[in-house]
């Protein structure tokens, strides 16, 4: 018979099965017939044939199974027919199917969500050619264009070296000027990431000649939302600063380099007329020359930046950090430790719902024997059971990835909406196949985890076929103390892990950064004109933006506060000489107009504001921070103090004292800051800061139509709630805490539950052991001493494994953490005596329960 | 000697019982009690081994069933021998008499030194 005959009688037979059932039953049942006739014949009274008849014939149901068996489809029916059982079951028990669920759907769900956001963030390779070869050429300083030219003249280890700027640059001659974040970069940048636009070409070594056509390349983003995603765009032509560039092509949606949500990419002339040409604007990114070593790369560029320093007339100290990075690294920065700090506390959360998990089954195996015990005895065969409780497990656990799918799905929305923007890569994150591959891989584990956990608890041993039986086997009491101590140390070391991130976040909210973001509407504002035109400009949109109702007050900025964005000047203060040979130590500095202090709500504390007195002609003036004062003046009033700022050889006159803002993140401490007045050496492009009386958003509109009003070709960008801005920039921390803090409390929930779970499971199937003790003498009082005794040395021992094990997972921790120690006693203490107390209270309820049981019941159901 | 208990005799059932098979088409009850008269009685089939025994050897093809009257006007699965089974039945037979006849020689020997 051939195996397309043997496949169609299987399949015959399977959808045939209840005749063949049927079938079965009525030739056995003939059987038994005949033979009973015969012995009838023979001789033997009509009950005593049927007796011997039926003796004859064996074990009616197991030889049925037999024939099933041999048939070769009974695998099919019995899945069916064990799922069918399965689901009867566990609707039987919704309580234990509901903890079984909700616990696999949490583990699985969180898990597969971190586990696709570090996938997608940190493990996947960049989508650059050979993205292994590419470094970040001493990433920690800003270079110059004078210096690049310089290494790429010196090396000999590196193939190409691009240059790049971020830019803000004013996109005008449209209906809705606005201003884009540009990258301005040397020539060759897409072949030394190796790079292809989706659209037209990307610009070429030799295009950021001087007197090159200016051209430029979209973002995938900026030509959706100023092109319309036409394609023929490529050949059109904008205008980019006031000057304009021919569009020659489109990136990928994937393309991001260095500064994330770039819009548009453009050629910066290599000019050594330009003013930026020696100024620290750029990142450079090398391409290691083929056969070059990362070792021998870094060996060599030690030496290049050496004769550099000579050649440039750098002091010695120029090049002592001096190093290349891998690509990687450096664009991923700390969240590659973060994803993987995130990672690792999911993965002790799914080992700690594993943990709950196999005590819950451990628990079903014991309340299960009997009735695996009477079906062995009735002839059901021990692969058989095993394999549905296999079954079993594999519907559970089905079911419960199903629902951490669904989870993680509705988790991963969450983490994109309130991760930073320019958090690496977030756009690529996503449920795709490896992610998936890892969650049904993880899923057949539980499902065997399961299975086994109960074959091995509750199938009896061959010899031990003990129907009735109701106490637990020497295995699993085993098994039991093993999960306390496994459940308890997991508890302590997340618990103990993430209590330092609670307190950060509660530390968080109480630090006051200084301004008050509520209630302000900002907006990008970029005028392309001479510094005269500009002072007017803002003159004139300020008066006509304060007139708007609504509108408190209104201020510029260069920079807004948490924007990410920093600047320092060298100052040299008048009376405080600096050692000879040593650099100008540097502040932070602000250019400031209109009313910004009231604007955002920064307090003044000495001195004026600055005012109509502050021209372009009037004396220099600065304000400065109190940090400042407090480190140059200590004990004395600055108003009046001078100093020297940056290159300026006149005197700047100190005339006002504020209050401290945190400017780059609430967990820092505010460095010494000085403000100037943009009236007096101002800059083009400003944040304008509208505090107002109303919802900032409902003025969107009518801020920027007063804008346009003063001039119509000046591009407006990012107009926008302060409180948004922040809630991006600051997000990075706090994304990482919240997720951490969220993830501390499911596990002091899981873990306590489990705790108590576990021990009390541990102490309660001891009742039969205590029975026999008390019937045997023992007092309560001793019985429930060593109850109580035996259980807390295993919670005991849980414990310290827990702590020794939050002493390392705490060191990794320690930069993620604001003004608390990562030993910080009082969590230590805290977590270790709050699971004694849970696992006291959780040995207790058994214990006395145990100990009024009356040792007669107990010994009749042996 | 039971037939059937242990699965070193598990292929000589198979084999029995086509043989027994090879003398015309029976039903299981009868076919269990020809095994037994044709060996005048020296060997007992385990009847509980009959039937998985006799579900395997359809599933291989060796043998078909039909439903058919008895003689007491019952309905029984008839068993009947296939032209592959009767090729089997041959080789089986062959290699039986041949490991018998090993295993006779072995044991004259031991007899005989013995």
């Amino acid at each position: 018979m051939s195996w397309l005959d043997g496949l169609r009688d299987r399949l015959y037979w399977l959808f045939r099965s209840k005749d063949a059932e049927e079938r079965l039953d009525s030739e056995l049942q003939f059987h038994l017939e005949m033979e009973t006739e015969r012995l009838i014949a023979s001789g033997l009274a009509p009950e005593a044939a049927a007796r011997e008849a039926a003796r004859s014939l064996g074990n009616m149901t197991s030889t049925k199974e037999t024939v099933r068996d041999e048939r070769g489809v009974s695998w099919i029916e019995d899945l069916g027919r064990d799922l069918a059982y399965a689901a009867r079951g566990l609707r039987r028990r919704p309580g234990f199917t509901f903890a079984v669920l909700a616990t696999l759907a949490l583990g699985i769900g969180a898990n597969t969500a971190v586990f696709s956001v570090a996938e997608g963030v940190a493990l996947r390779p960049l989508a650059f050619e050979d993205p292994a070869r590419l470094v970040a050429v001493w990433p920690d300083r800003v270079m110059t264009q004078f210096e690049r030219n310089a290494i790429v003249e010196q090396t000999r280890t590196l193939a190409q070296v691009a240059g790049y700027a971020s830019w803000n640059m004013a996109f005008t001659g449209v209906e809705e000027p606005t201003q884009l974040r540009a990258a301005r970069t040397s020539a060759n940048l897409f072949e030394v990431l190796g790079a292809r636009a989706a659209l037209g070409r990307t610009y070429h070594s030799g295009e950021d000649a001087v007197g090159a056509d200016p051209v430029a390349v979209l973002s995938d983003a900026l030509w959706k939302e100023r092109f319309h995603g036409d394609s023929t765009v490529v050949g059109r032509s904008m205008d980019l600063d006031g000057l304009r560039h021919t569009i020659i092509g489109v990136m990928p949606a994937t393309f991001e380099v260095a500064r994330f949500g770039t819009q548009v990419w453009v050629p910066l002339p290599d000019n050594p007329e330009a003013w930026y040409y020696r100024s620290n604007i750029s990142l450079l990114i090398g391409r290691l020359a083929p056969t070059v070593t990362p070792e021998a790369a870094s060996a060599d560029f030690t030496r290049v930046i050496g004769v550099v320093r000579q050649q440039l007339g750098y002091t010695e100290s120029f090049g002592e950090k001096a190093a290349l990075v891998d690509f990687r690294t450096y664009v991923l920065g700390d969240y590659r430790i973060l994803l993987l700090v995130l990672l690792g506390a999911v993965s002790g959360i799914l080992l700690l719902a594993g943990a709950n998990l196999a005590n819950l089954l451990l628990g079903r195996a014991d309340s299960r024997r009997p009735e695996l015990s009477m079906r062995l005895a009735l002839g059901a065969r021990r692969s058989r059971l095993v394999r549905q409780l296999l079954t079993e497990g594999l519907a559970l656990s089905l079911i419960g990835s199903g629902l951490g799918l669904l989870l993680a799905v509705a988790l991963l929305g969450v983490f994109r909406a309130i991760a930073p923007p320019d958090t690496p890569r977030i756009a690529e994150v996503g449920i795709n196949p490896v992610v998936l591959a890892v969650c049904a891989a993880s899923s057949v584990v539980m499902a065997l985890v399961f299975g086994l956990a109960q074959a091995v608890g509750g199938l009896p041993r061959a010899d031990g076929m003990r129907p009735g039986l109701s106490g637990g086997t020497r295995v699993t009491a085993r098994a039991g103390g093993f999960l306390v101590v496994l459940e308890t140390a997991l508890a302590v070391t997340l618990i103990i892990g993430a209590g330092p991130m609670i307190r950060t976040i509660g530390r968080l909210a109480l630090v006051d950064p200084g301004f008050d973001p509520r209630n302000v509407l900002t907006l990008r504002v970029q005028p392309v004109a001479k510094p005269a035109q500009v002072d007017a400009f803002y003159q004139a949109a300020f008066e006509r933006i304060a007139a708007l109702p609504g509108v408190v007050t209104v201020g510029a900025v260069q920079h807004l506060p948490m924007s990410g964005i920093r600047w320092d000047i060298p100052v040299d203060v008048e009376g405080r000489p600096t050692e000879p040979g040593k650099a100008l130590p540097t502040v932070g500095f602000r250019l400031i107009g209109g009313d910004y202090l009231g604007a955002v709500g920064i307090p003044l504390k000495a001195g004026r504001a600055f005012d109509a007195r502050d021209t372009r002609g009037g004396m220099p003036v600065a304000i400065v921070n109190e940090a400042m004062a407090e480190r140059y003046w200590p004990g004395e009033s600055p108003v009046g103090r001078r100093l020297h700022a940056g290159r300026d050889s006149t005197w700047t006159t100190v005339v006002g004292v504020v209050g401290d803002v945190r400017h780059s993140s609430l967990t820092e401490t505010p460095e010494p800051e000085m403000y100037t007045p943009t009236t007096q050496a101002g800059m083009p492009a400003l944040m304008v800061a509208v505090r107002t009386s109303v919802p900032p958003a409902s003025l969107a509109k009518a801020v920027q139509a007063a804008v346009w009003e003063v001039d119509p070709g000046v591009p407006v960008a990012r107009v926008m709630p302060y409180d948004d801005i922040l809630r991006d920039s600051v997000g990075d921390k706090r994304l990482l805490t919240l997720v951490l803090g969220v993830f501390a409390v499911v596990a002091l929930v899981v873990g306590a539950i489990g705790v108590f779970g576990v021990v009390s499971f541990a102490v309660s199937r001891r009742t039969r052991e205590i029975g026999i003790r008390m019937a045997l003498g023992a007092t309560r009082g001793t019985v429930r001493g060593a109850v109580f005794g035996r259980g807390m040395t295993l919670v005991v021992g849980g414990i310290a494994l827990g702590v020794v094990a939050a002493l390392g997972l705490t060191r990794f921790l320690r930069s993620f953490l604001f003004e608390v120690g990562t030993t910080d006693p009082v969590t230590f203490v805290g977590v270790a005596s709050l699971l004694a107390l849970v696992a006291s209270a959780a040995i207790a309820g058994p214990a006395v329960r145990a100990t009024r049981v009356d040792p007669v019941r107990v010994l009749r159901d042996e | 000697m039971g037939l059937g208990d242990t699965d070193l005799l598990r292929g000589t059932l198979d084999m029995l019982a086509l043989k027994a098979l090879s003398v015309g088409p029976i039903h299981g009850w009868g076919l269990a009690l020809r095994i037994g008269q044709l060996s005048q009685d020296a060997l007992a089939v385990n009847q509980g081994s009959l039937y998985p025994a006799l579900q395997g050897l359809k599933r291989r093809g060796w043998i078909k069933s039909e439903w058919r009257s008895s003689d007491n006007n019952r309905r029984a699965a008839y068993y009947s021998i296939t032209k592959s089974g009767l090729k089997h039945l041959e080789k089986e037979e062959a290699r039986w008499r041949e490991a018998t006849a090993a295993v006779n020689r072995v044991l004259t020997l031991a007899i005989a030194e013995g």
